[in-house]
C-alpha cells in the first residue's frame, strides 16, 4: 500500500520535471489592450518553457496596496506594467529593482526612446523600468466652430484659421467663442483642466520646477507656479466661472461635449484621437502645440506621461522577467502589438489613432503603417503629435509623486472656484507635500535599529525565565499536583504557544514598532514619542475626522442595534404558530457576508431614482409630500455614514435568541403582580422587562459599540478600498490604520494608531462600566 | 396587531435578498428599479453569412469564435466566449472550427404594410439590416425607429454565466474560489474543536500554578482589538515564508479561540466528575477521558461551535485581503469584493455572483436551522 503511493508520487515528481515549466508572474495589463496580450502569446509561443500567468487584480488594473503587500510579503510579481511616474514613488521605498546592470549588458540606449520617457524611469541616477508608452497634450481645436465664428474673431482681431499660441490669445479666443444665455452656457471656449492638463502643463511651460535641485523641498509655491494657476482660475473666469463651466461640461453624462461640438478648445491627451476617431467621424478638429506663456520662451511646450514595465524586488524569476520586457519593449515586440491592434480595429470597422510607443524607431514604423488609413484629420493629427513627442518634457520623479499629483488636484479646484486665494491654495498644497518630503528623507538624525538580533533573544530570554519560574513552582508540589500540574500545562500547551507568539508576542513587538520608523524595505530608526506627535498634532485633522465618524457610527449604531434586536425579540416572543420560521426569516440576513451585505445595499442605495429602489420610493413618497430630497447616500458625505447604519442593522437580527432567552428567563410571577396592580402594557415594560433584562442590554450595547468601533469590512467594499468615502466621511480609525499600514507599510504610524484604537475602546468600556451602576439591574444584588 | 408587525418587519428585512435575487435575472434593460417583473429578449438561432459563428474545440477548451483572415497553421480567429478571453486572436486548424448558428434578437417591424416579425442581424446609421421569418435567407432593410424588440416574461439566467465567465482561468470559473473557502471551512473547523476543546479542558479540570492569572489573560484577549496585533502577525507569517498561501487564514485556529474555549469551559464545569472518576478506575488516562467519555456529552455544543466556524471563515474578508494576491488562492467572499469593484456598472452579474456567495451559507443553515437556533440559546444559557 505504501509502495503504491511511493510510485505515484515519484510519477508525479517525474512529470513535474519533465514539464519543467518556468512561471512568469505578470501584473497590470489590461484584458483589453489586445497589442499587449497579443504580445504575450508571441512571447509564449517563442519560449515554450515558460509559462507567463498574466493576472489583473481587481479594479481593472494594478492595485497599489496588493502590490506593497506582496513586495514585503515576498510574494511579489515578476514583471509590472503600470503608469510610469508611479515608478519613482517605488524606487524610492526599495520596492523595486534597478536595471542599469541589464539595460548595459544588453546594450540597450537611452537615447532610442523619446527623452521625456527615458527621464520618468529613473531615480536617483538608476533606471527602474523600461518605457512602453508615451502620451503628450496638445490643444485640440474645434475648426467648424472656428470657421463659423470667423466674422466675429476678425472683428476681434482673431485668426480663425489657427489655434492661439499664446495664452493671452487663447483667452481672447475663449471670450468671443462662449456664449451663454439665461439659461447657462450654450457654448464654451475653454476650460483650462477639461480634457488632461492639470497644473503641470501650465507651470511647467512657464520653466517652474515642482521640486528643488536635491529634490528634498517642494517648490509648488514659486512665483511662476502662482502665475501658471492664476491663469487657469482666468482661463475660467472668462469662461463664466468654475461652477458653471464645471456643470455646463457635466451637463449631459456619457457625451463628450468636445464630440458634440459645445467646446471650441480644449487641451487632452493623444489617446483622445482614437475616441474621436471612433465617436465623432464627422467632427472638423485640429490639434496644434498647447498655447504658452506671452513673455516666456524656455518652458516646456508640453509633458508626457505613458507606462513602463518594472521589475519588483524579490521577484522570483528576474531573468525570465527581463527576457521579456526586453521582447515586449523592443521593435518586435512593438510590431507585434501594433499588427494586432490594427487587425483588431479593421475588424470592429473603426477609426483607429494607434498609441504612441515610447521606443522612438517603433513609433516611426508604427505611424507609417497607419497611415495608409484614410482619415485625413487623424493623419494631420498624428504629425502634430509626433513633433510634440520629442520635446515633451516628463514631471519630475520624486518621491511624493502621488502626493504632488493629489495636491495640486486640489489646488487647483480651491484656486480656481474661488475658495481660497490662488498663493493659499498653493502654500497649502506645498505643506502637503513637504510632508511627504520630509518623511521620506527627515529622520536621519534619528539613530538606526538593528533588530535582528534582539528580535529573538528577548522574547527566547522570557520565555527561558518564565519556564524556569514554572518549574520551580511545580517543583514545590507533591507527585501526584505535579503531574496534574504538568498534564494540565500540556493540555492548555496549544493556546499558551498562540498566546505567546499571536497575542502577547504581536502586542509588545506592536508597542515597539510604534516608537520606530519602519518601512520593512528599509532599515528602521527609533523616533520615540514622535509617532504619536503626528496621530495629535500634524496628522490630528485625519486622525480626528476618523475617529468623529466612528463614534459616529458607534453611538448610533450600537444603541439603535441594541433597540432593534429587542423590538423583533419582544414581537417574536412566545410560541404562537409558525413563529420560528419568522426568527429564521429575521435571523437570516445576519448570516449574509459582511461583503456580499454591503454590495447589496450600495446597488439598494443607488442615488439616481430609478436605478436605487430606495431613493426610488423616496422620491415618490417623502419627496413627493415633504419636498426632501432624496439623498446622495453613498456618494454624499453626510448620508453615506447613514448609509453604513442602515447595512449594519439589517444585520441586527444576529442576538435575536440571546434576547428571546433574556426575555423567557423573566419569571412570569413578576409580569402577574404587575397586571394586578394595574399596569398597563408600556408601564409593565418600563417596570418589569427592562430591569430584568439590563444585564443583558448592556451586555450586548459593550459588544457591540466595541465591534461597531473597529468597523471595517463595510467602509472598504463601499468605497472598492480605493478611497476614504465623500469627503473621508467613511474614513475609520481601522481603514485609516490599514491603509497606512498595508498600503504603505508605515510600521510605526500603523502601530501608534493600532494603539490609540486600543487606548479609545479600553477607556471607552472603563466608562460604560461605571456608567452602567446607574442602569444595570441584577437580580442577585441586595439593597 | 403583533402579527401585523411581525409580518411588516420580515418583508422589510427579508426584500433586500429578493430584491438581489430579482436583479441576478434581469436583462440590462431592465435595470431600472421600477421593473418588478423581468424579460427576456427572444432570439432565434440564425446562420448569418456575413459574420459566421464558429465553435472551435483547442485542446481540451471549446470556443466561439468569429474568423478573420487565413493564417499559415490554419485560419486566424478572434475570440467570442469565453468572455475572460474576449478579443484575443489565436490561429486554429481549420478542421477544429465547426460552424454554429448564432442566437440574434427576434424583432417587430411596423412599417407601411402589416407587422412582421424579424431576426436583426444588425444596424447602422438608423438602418436595421433584417431576416424576415417568412421569407427566410432575403435580407431586408428598414429605418430603425420602425424595429421594436420582441420581449416576453422570463428569467434571465445570463448574468450567471456571464459573472463565472468573466473569471480569471485560474479560477475555474469559480470553482476554484468555492473550494478554497470550503478547504479553509472545514480546516477551520477541525483544528479549533481539537484544540479549543483540549485547551478548555486543561481550564476546566486541572490544577496547575497560574492557571486562573492565563484564564484572566484569555479573556484579556476577548478584549483585544485585532487592529493591534494586524502588523506584527504580518511580519511573523513573513517570516515563514506563508505570504499569498492559505496558511495565515486557518493555523492560528490551531491554537484556539478564546471565545469557543470560554463556552466549552462552561460546559465542562457542569458535568459531574463521577463519570471521569469511573473511568479513571477503568484505566482510562486523561486523554482517553477527554475523548471518549466528555466529548461525548458535549456534542451539541460542538455542533453549534463548528456552525459558528464554518460561517466565520466563509465570511471572513480581512484576512484574504491582506495575504492572498493570486487568483488560485481566492476565496468566495474576497473574490466577491474584487467582482463587485471591477463590475460596479453591471448590477446584473455582480448580483448573480452574490447570490452564489449566499448558496452554501444559505443551505448550511436551512439544514441546520435547530442547531443554530439551540447555538444562540447556549451562548444564552452561559451568560451567567
Amino acid at each position: 500500500m505504501g509502495l503504491r503511493w511511493l510510485v505515484v508520487l515519484f510519477a508525479v515528481s517525474m512529470a513535474a520535471v519533465a514539464a519543467g515549466q518556468r512561471t512568469l508572474v505578470l501584473w497590470g495589463v489590461p484584458n483589453d489592450d489586445h497589442g499587449l496580450q497579443a504580445c504575450i502569446q508571441a512571447f509564449q509561443q517563442s519560449h515554450p518553457d515558460i509559462r507567463v500567468e498574466a493576472l489583473n487584480l481587481g479594479a481593472g488594473g494594478l492595485n497599489p496596496q496588493k502590490l506593497m503587500t506582496s513586495i514585503v510579503g515576498r510574494v511579489p510579481p515578476d514583471v509590472i506594467y503600470q503608469d510610469r511616474f508611479a515608478v519613482s514613488d517605488w524606487a524610492a521605498r526599495n520596492a523595486f529593482q534597478p536595471l542599469d546592470g541589464d539595460i548595459a549588458r544588453d546594450g540597450l540606449r537611452p537615447g532610442s526612446f523619446y527623452a521625456a520617457a527615458w527621464s520618468e524611469v529613473r531615480f536617483g541616477d538608476r533606471a527602474f523600468g523600461i518605457p512602453y508608452h508615451i502620451d503628450v497634450r496638445a490643444l485640440y481645436w474645434n475648426r467648424a466652430i472656428f470657421r463659423r465664428e470667423a466674422p466675429a474673431l476678425r472683428a476681434a482681431g482673431l485668426d480663425p484659421d489657427h489655434a492661439p499660441r499664446t495664452w493671452s490669445a487663447l483667452l481672447a479666443y475663449s471670450r468671443v467663442l462662449t456664449h451663454a444665455n439665461a439659461q447657462g452656457i450654450t457654448q464654451l471656449g475653454f476650460a483650462p483642466n477639461y480634457g488632461n492638463s492639470w497644473l503641470y502643463l501650465y507651470a511647467m511651460s512657464s520653466g517652474a520646477r515642482f521640486f528643488s535641485p536635491d529634490g528634498r523641498h517642494s517648490t509648488l509655491d514659486s512665483l511662476l507656479t502662482e502665475r501658471a494657476l492664476a491663469f487657469m482660475k482666468r482661463g475660467y473666469d472668462v469662461g463664466g466661472g468654475y461652477q458653471r463651466v464645471n456643470e455646463f461640461l457635466a451637463s449631459s453624462p456619457g457625451d463628450d461635449p468636445f464630440e458634440e461640438g459645445k467646446v471650441a478648445m480644449k487641451i487632452d491627451g493623444d489617446w483622445t484621437l482614437n475616441d474621436l476617431a471612433r465617436r465623432a467621424p464627422n467632427l472638423d478638429f485640429a490639434l496644434s502645440t498647447p498655447p504658452r506663456p506671452d513673455d516666456i520662451r524656455g518652458g516646456d511646450p508640453t509633458w508626457a506621461g505613458g507606462t513602463c514595465f518594472s521589475i519588483p524586488i524579490g521577484a522570483r524569476n528576474r531573468a525570465d522577467a527581463w527576457q521579456f520586457i526586453r521582447f515586449v519593449t523592443s521593435r518586435q515586440g512593438w510590431q507585434v502589438a501594433a499588427d494586432e491592434q490594427l487587425a483588431w480595429a479593421r475588424a470592429a470597422g473603426q477609426g483607429y489613432a494607434p498609441p504612441r510607443a515610447a521606443l522612438i524607431a517603433a513609433d516611426r514604423t508604427n505611424i507609417r503603417s497607419y497611415q495608409t488609413e484614410a482619415d485625413k484629420r487623424l493623419d494631420k493629427a498624428e504629425s502634430v503629435v509626433g513633433s510634440l513627442l520629442p520635446v515633451a518634457a516628463a514631471r519630475p520623479p520624486s518621491v511624493a509623486e502621488q502626493v504632488l499629483f493629489d495636491a495640486q488636484s486640489q489646488a487647483i479646484d480651491e484656486a480656481c472656484s474661488g475658495a481660497t486665494s490662488v498663493r493659499a491654495a498653493l502654500l497649502n498644497a506645498q505643506a502637503v507635500v513637504q510632508r511627504s518630503l520630509d518623511e521620506a528623507y527627515g529622520g536621519t538624525e534619528f539613530p538606526l535599529v538593528h533588530l535582528g538580533p534582539s528580535l529573538w533573544l528577548a522574547p527566547l530570554v522570557a520565555i527561558a525565565l518564565l519556564f524556569f519560574a514554572w518549574g520551580r513552582s511545580i517543583r514545590k508540589l507533591s507527585p501526584p499536583r505535579r503531574q496534574e500540574a504538568i498534564q494540565g500545562s500540556l493540555f492548555v500547551g496549544p493556546w499558551l504557544f498562540g498566546f505567546a507568539t499571536l497575542s502577547l508576542g504581536p502586542v509588545l513587538a506592536s508597542l515597539a514598532y510604534s516608537l520606530m520608523q519602519w518601512n520593512v524595505l528599509s532599515p528602521p530608526r527609533w523616533v520615540g514619542l514622535a509617532n504619536y506627535r503626528l496621530m495629535v498634532g500634524a496628522d490630528a485633522s485625519n486622525v480626528g475626522h476618523a475617529y468623529a465618524n466612528v463614534l459616529w457610527l458607534a453611538g448610533f449604531g450600537a444603541p439603535l442595534g441594541v433597540v432593534t434586536g429587542l423590538a423583533v425579540a419582544l414581537l417574536l416572543r412566545g410560541g404562537s404558530r409558525g413563529v420560528t420560521f419568522w426568527r429564521a426569516a429575521y435571523y437570516l440576513p445576519s448570516l449574509v457576508p459582511a461583503v456580499v451585505a454591503t454590495v447589496l445595499w450600495a446597488w439598494l442605495l443607488a442615488p439616481t431614482p430609478g436605478i436605487g429602489l430606495v431613493n426610488t420610493v423616496w422620491e415618490v413618497t417623502l419627496d413627493h409630500w415633504f419636498h426632501w430630497p432624496p439623498p446622495g447616500w453613498l456618494s454624499a458625505a453626510e448620508w453615506a455614514k447613514p448609509a453604513i447604519l442602515l447595512m449594519g442593522l439589517w444585520g441586527a437580527g444576529s442576538g435575536l435568541l440571546l434576547w428571546l432567552a433574556g426575555l423567557d428567563a423573566i419569571p412570569a410571577v413578576l409580569y402577574e403582580a404587575a397586571i394586578l396592580d394595574g399596569a398597563s402594557a408600556g408601564r409593565r415594560f418600563w417596570s418589569v422587562t427592562f430591569p430584568q433584562l439590563s444585564p443583558v442590554i448592556f451586555f450586548n450595547l459593550v459588544v457591540g459599540f466595541i465591534g461597531s468601533f473597529q468597523e471595517f469590512d463595510r467602509p472598504y467594499v463601499a468605497t472598492a478600498g480605493g478611497s476614504f468615502g465623500p469627503g473621508n466621511s467613511l474614513l475609520t480609525p481601522v481603514y485609516y490604520l490599514f491603509s497606512n499600514g498595508f498600503g504603505y507599510f508605515r510600521m510605526g504610524y500603523a502601530s501608534a494608531l493600532a494603539w490609540s484604537v486600543f487606548a479609545v475602546i479600553f477607556l471607552l468600556t472603563f466608562a460604560q462600566f461605571g456608567l452602567a451602576r446607574l442602569w444595570v439591574y441584577y437580580e442577585g444584588d441586595r439593597k | 396587531m403583533r402579527r401585523f408587525l411581525t409580518v411588516l418587519g420580515g418583508l422589510v428585512v427579508g426584500f433586500p435578498i429578493f430584491w438581489m435575487l430579482l436583479t441576478s435575472f434581469k436583462e440590462d434593460a431592465d435595470m431600472s428599479s421600477l421593473v418588478w417583473v423581468p424579460q427576456v429578449t427572444e432570439t432565434r438561432p440564425v446562420f448569418d453569412p456575413s459574420r459566421p459563428l464558429y465553435r472551435a474545440s483547442v485542446g481540451d477548451q471549446t470556443m466561439q469564435v468569429e474568423a478573420v483572415q487565413p493564417a499559415p497553421g490554419g485560419i486566424r480567429v478572434r475570440i467570442v466566449q469565453p468572455i475572460s478571453r474576449r478579443g484575443a486572436s489565436i490561429v486554429v486548424p481549420a478542421s477544429a472550427l465547426r460552424e454554429i448558428p448564432r442566437d440574434l434578437p427576434l424583432v417587430a417591424v411596423k412599417g407601411a404594410g402589416p407587422v412582421y416579425q424579424a431576426v436583426l442581424l444588425g444596424a447602422r446609421n438608423g438602418q436595421s439590416s433584417l431576416l424576415p421569418l417568412s421569407a427566410p435567407g432575403h435580407r431586408v432593410s428598414a429605418p430603425s425607429s420602425e424595429v421594436t424588440q420582441v420581449r416576453r416574461f422570463g428569467f434571465n439566467g445570463h448574468n450567471y454565466t456571464d459573472a463565472l465567465d468573466d473569471l480569471p482561468p485560474e479560477a475555474h470559473h469559480g470553482a476554484t474560489y468555492l473550494l478554497n473557502s470550503l478547504l479553509l471551512c472545514l480546516l477551520n473547523i477541525a483544528a479549533t474543536l481539537a484544540s479549543c476543546t483540549m485547551v478548555a479542558y486543561g481550564f476546566a479540570r486541572f490544577r496547575f500554578p497560574g492557571r486562573d492569572a492565563l484564564f484572566l489573560c484569555m479573556l484579556g484577549t476577548m478584549m483585544l482589538p485585532s487592529a493591534v496585533t494586524l502588523l506584527p502577525t504580518f511580519m511573523i507569517f513573513r517570516s515563514l515564508g506563508w505570504i499569498d498561501t492559505l496558511l495565515p487564514l486557518w493555523a492560528p485556529a490551531l491554537t484556539g479561540n478564546a471565545f469557543t474555549i470560554f463556552l466549552l469551559r462552561q460546559f465542562f464545569r457542569t458535568i459531574p466528575t463521577d463519570v471521569e472518576d469511573a473511568a479513571w478506575i477503568d484505566g482510562c488516562g486523561r486523554w482517553c477521558t477527554l475523548t471518549r467519555v466528555i466529548v461525548p456529552q458535549v456534542k451539541p455544543a460542538l455542533m453549534v461551535v463548528a456552525i459558528w466556524t464554518f460561517a466565520a471563515a466563509w465570511n471572513n474578508f480581512m484576512g484574504p485581503l491582506i495575504y492572498i494576491s493570486s487568483p488560485d488562492h481566492m476565496t468566495v467572499a474576497y473574490a466577491m469584493q474584487l467582482f463587485a469593484g471591477d463590475r460596479s456598472t453591471d448590477p446584473g452579474p455582480v448580483m448573480a455572483f452574490a447570490t452564489l456567495t449566499l448558496i452554501p451559507i444559505a443551505v448550511l443553515f436551512v439544514a441546520c436551522q435547530r442547531t443554530f437556533m439551540r447555538g444562540l440559546s447556549l451562548q444564552a444559557e452561559n451568560k451567567d
